[in-house]
């Protein structure tokens, strides 16, 4: 994080936050900081090697279809304005139609993966600008890019958190010299403050009461108790499977109608049919509806599993990233197979364009709905939803009553910082089918931090549980790590192995995306093709892992050793301090006898 | 450039940039803030001896907006305050404000941390200290128990007491809370 300290908008509001609602709060709020330079930093390098250099080369570019030799489909022409009789009323939503759904004028425009063509753009006198290369090399180097900026904290946390067992070695001595924030100036706050500590130390205790009963359990209770918790695990994975399944349901019936209705989407003749607007965002307000619906059901599993409060919330934590992960997992596969199979029969015959679909542009189609449809949805629960309720509440709830949760409605941090996952996540999946995604992503965090900004001003209260800044930013961490493992998985999938459209996008031709590169490899000269291959090579990929995981034995055993280490050296210590007693009071004994003698 | 009445000599100023965190313009802010307390009794230009022996009450002092609301307020005015009573000079209050400060090593907060929670001030922190830490922290008019206190007190000692002597001294304290992640950020005053 202190790698870009230079940058830092919104210093004074984060101050006030701090002191008004503790460090933990402000915490996410440099969280959302650090995710709007990321993904400027994204944006700057998808516009400045993707969408300029199209835009301004593609009009200097004659030969537009030069290819490896093979055969490749004109690209499908803008749509045409309506006419010119038409009200303007009708025009403006139209436009507003497609600008939201990412059809229409959008889709014929540098925001989606089909309007690029794999062209060698000129550049300079005698240079090249090789598009097909150019496109993908851009989306592996930011994912590389943001990989190695989340390293750094997640390395440092991990050492932190992990190294020496320190979460629950010193949660008490933890609660009691460091959770009192200094920076507090409000008597409100400090007053909540007591109250999250008090609960906080309830909780810990508690927690130890939960160990020692653990600890006493006979066997029958421990079968019991096993049993009982296969039971609500298969119970999860079976709520989970099935909103996979609805997912799946959904976006297949959501592809089925956009098939049927080809001629139609795009057009501006459809406005009075709200209903295409509605099942063209069918599968995102399915998915943001599980989302919001499922992790209520799995509140309510996990009181039967007897946890300590604590592990309670940790599982539930993991099975709501789950849920998010695997919903969109599930939505980018299900479009991947169902558009693979109509587009394989697809070929570039005379009236080949109503035969080869551009599939990539659907995906990139639906990802970009996602995305505007979680940003749509912040601002309606906040601006429509919570400060409505609080500014009728308030006036009449008494602070100590029960509808204080609807007055004033408590800052949901692990919500928030999950959603901020999710967003990321969305970008980093989609930006290979979208390219403007990130443009959206980085407008979207300026949204959501005033949006939160204001329901902090305006109703919300600090939460009531002590949360430390370091809790909420490894925690914001370690979830989006997984969850960019779980977005590169697809597109590395995609890249080897699926089939690019032949009517769109800048890799038509080309058996996979990946073998532009390959052949763009084919052509250098020998010495620096066969490095290349060794390194992709068996023999070079075996005795790397191996080395790895000799490496990571060998760590491990020296923490392991460092532990012994500390607890021999603890008990040496304590061995001394016995010694300064027994000599202290042989002294005083001796002294006392000279005293008598 | 006129009117404008100098608040510290430069040797002054340079004696308090090597001294403490602070630079030029946070240590004249710090005076502003020193002296909008009681603007009849601090002049606007300060001596030599005026930063040492003129003080102001802690009473006036707790007014202040960053130390109104610490439960450790009387604490933290004691410990600082050069003659022990809690009433603090400019000297006093700067040294406060710089130890809490950003800029200062987390080693120097820990030593200060230390002398706070020793409420007692016999050199360590007994089970009678950590009682009062933890009432202070929790007060609430449904407080913790003194059965939970205890176990509470008790757990603490559990966990840092290395040698078992029954009190924390200064290099247990040390050990146990150094590396705690959010120390520096939470022992942090802005002004």
């Amino acid at each position: 994080m202190q790698i870009f300290s230079f940058f830092s908008p919104w210093k004074q509001t984060i101050r006030s936050i701090e002191a008004n609602f503790g460090t933990g709060v402000a915490s996410y709020f440099l969280l959302i900081r650090w995710q709007l330079l990321l993904n400027f930093l994204i944006t700057l390098f998808t516009v400045t090697l993707i969408l300029v250099p199209w835009e301004v080369g593609q009009v200097s570019c004659e030969n537009l279809n030069l290819t490896l030799g093979q055969a490749s489909c004109e690209n499908k022409n803008r749509t045409d304005f309506p006419d010119v009789d038409k009200p303007v009323l009708y025009f403006v939503i139209f436009l507003f139609c497609d600008t939201v759904q990412g059809t229409g004028w959008l889709e014929f425009t540098v925001a989606f993966y089909g309007y690029y063509q794999p062209a060698f753009l000129p550049w300079g006198d005698d240079k090249v600008y090789n598009f097909a290369l150019a496109y993908q090399l851009v989306v592996y180097f930011v994912l590389l890019f943001s990989l190695v900026c989340m390293a750094k904290s997640v390395a440092t946390g991990f050492k932190d958190n992990i190294g020496l067992g320190r979460s629950w070695l010193h949660q008490f001595s933890d609660l009691a010299f460091t959770s009192w924030d200094y920076c507090i100036d409000s008597a409100k706050v400090a007053q909540l403050k007591k109250k999250a500590i008090l609960h906080a130390f309830r909780v810990a205790l508690a927690d130890k009461d939960y160990a020692n009963e653990k600890a006493g359990r006979n066997m029958r209770e421990k079968i019991n108790l096993f049993f009982l918790r296969l039971a609500v695990n298969i119970l999860v994975m079976g709520t989970l499977s099935l909103a996979a399944y609805i997912i799946y349901l959904v976006t297949t019936f959501s592809e089925m109608y956009r098939n049927e209705l080809d001629q139609g989407i795009g057009s501006f003749k459809n406005v009075e049919d709200f209903r295409i607007l509605m099942i063209g965002f069918l599968p995102s307000i399915v998915i943001t509806a599980l989302n919001f619906l499922v992790p209520m059901l799995f509140r309510a599993f996990v009181r039967f599993e007897r946890f300590s409060a604590t592990f309670e919330i940790k599982i539930t934590l993991a099975r709501t990233v789950l849920l998010r992960l695997a919903s969109l997992l599930v939505l980018v596969l299900t479009l991947y197979s169902s558009l693979q199979k109509s587009g394989l029969n697809s070929s570039c015959d005379s009236d080949g364009l109503k035969h080869a679909p551009c599939w990539e542009t659907y995906v990139g189609q639906q990802l970009y709905r996602l995305c505007i449809f979680d940003v749509f949805v912040t601002l309606f629960i906040t601006l429509l939803i919570e400060f409505p309720l609080s500014l009728i509440f308030r006036r009449s709830v008494l602070p100590t009553s029960r509808l204080n949760c609807i007055a004033n409605p408590e800052f949901n941090l692990v919500g928030s910082t999950l959603d901020m996952v999710y967003s990321q996540s969305i970008c980093w999946l989609g930006m290979f089918y979208c390219p403007v995604l990130p443009i959206i992503t980085t407008v979207k965090c300026v949204i959501v931090f005033y949006v939160k900004y204001f329901s902090l001003l305006v109703y919300s209260c600090p939460p009531s549980r002590v949360y430390g800044a370091s809790s909420s930013t490894s925690l914001f961490m370690n979830v989006l790590l997984v969850s960019f493992i779980s977005c590169v998985l697809p597109l590395g999938y995609h890249v080897t192995s699926l089939r690019p459209s032949v009517s769109c996008g800048p890799f038509r031709g080309f058996d996979t995306v990946w073998s532009a590169i390959s052949s763009e490899v084919e052509t250098l000269s020998d010495t620096l093709k066969n490095i290349l291959f060794f390194f992709g090579s068996a023999g070079f990929f075996v005795p790397a892992i191996l080395i790895l995981l000799v490496a990571l034995y060998y760590y491990r055993s020296k923490a392991v050793a460092n532990r012994a280490v500390v607890e021999s050296l603890t008990s040496q210590l304590i061995l001394e301090a016995e010694d300064k007693q027994f000599l202290i009071t042989r002294l005083t004994a001796v002294g006392k006898q000279q005293l008598h003698v | 450039m006129g009117n404008k009445v100098a608040t510290f000599t430069e040797q002054q100023l340079e004696d308090y940039q090597d001294t403490t965190f602070f630079g030029r313009k946070e240590i004249l802010r710090v005076h502003r803030r020193f002296r909008e307390l009681q603007p009849e009794l601090v002049p606007r230009t300060m001596s030599l001896e005026a930063t040492r022996d003129l003080r102001l009450p802690k009473s006036l002092i707790n007014t202040l907006p960053e130390l109104k609301e610490n439960p450790f307020r009387d604490r933290i005015l004691k410990v600082f305050s050069s003659n022990g009573s809690g009433d603090l000079s400019f000297d006093d209050f700067l040294d406060l404000l710089s130890v809490f400060s950003e800029h200062a090593p987390r080693e120097l907060k820990l030593h200060y941390a230390f002398r706070i929670y020793d409420m007692d001030g016999d050199g360590v922190v007994g089970p009678g200290d950590l009682k009062a830490v933890i009432g202070r922290l929790c007060q609430h008019e449904r407080g913790l128990t003194p059965a939970e206190i205890d176990a509470v007190v008790e757990q603490i000692l559990d966990e840092a007491d290395v040698d078992c002597d029954g009190h924390l001294t200064a290099m247990e304290f040390s050990h146990v809370v150094a590396r705690a992640p959010d120390f520096v950020q939470t022992f942090h005053i802005r002004i």
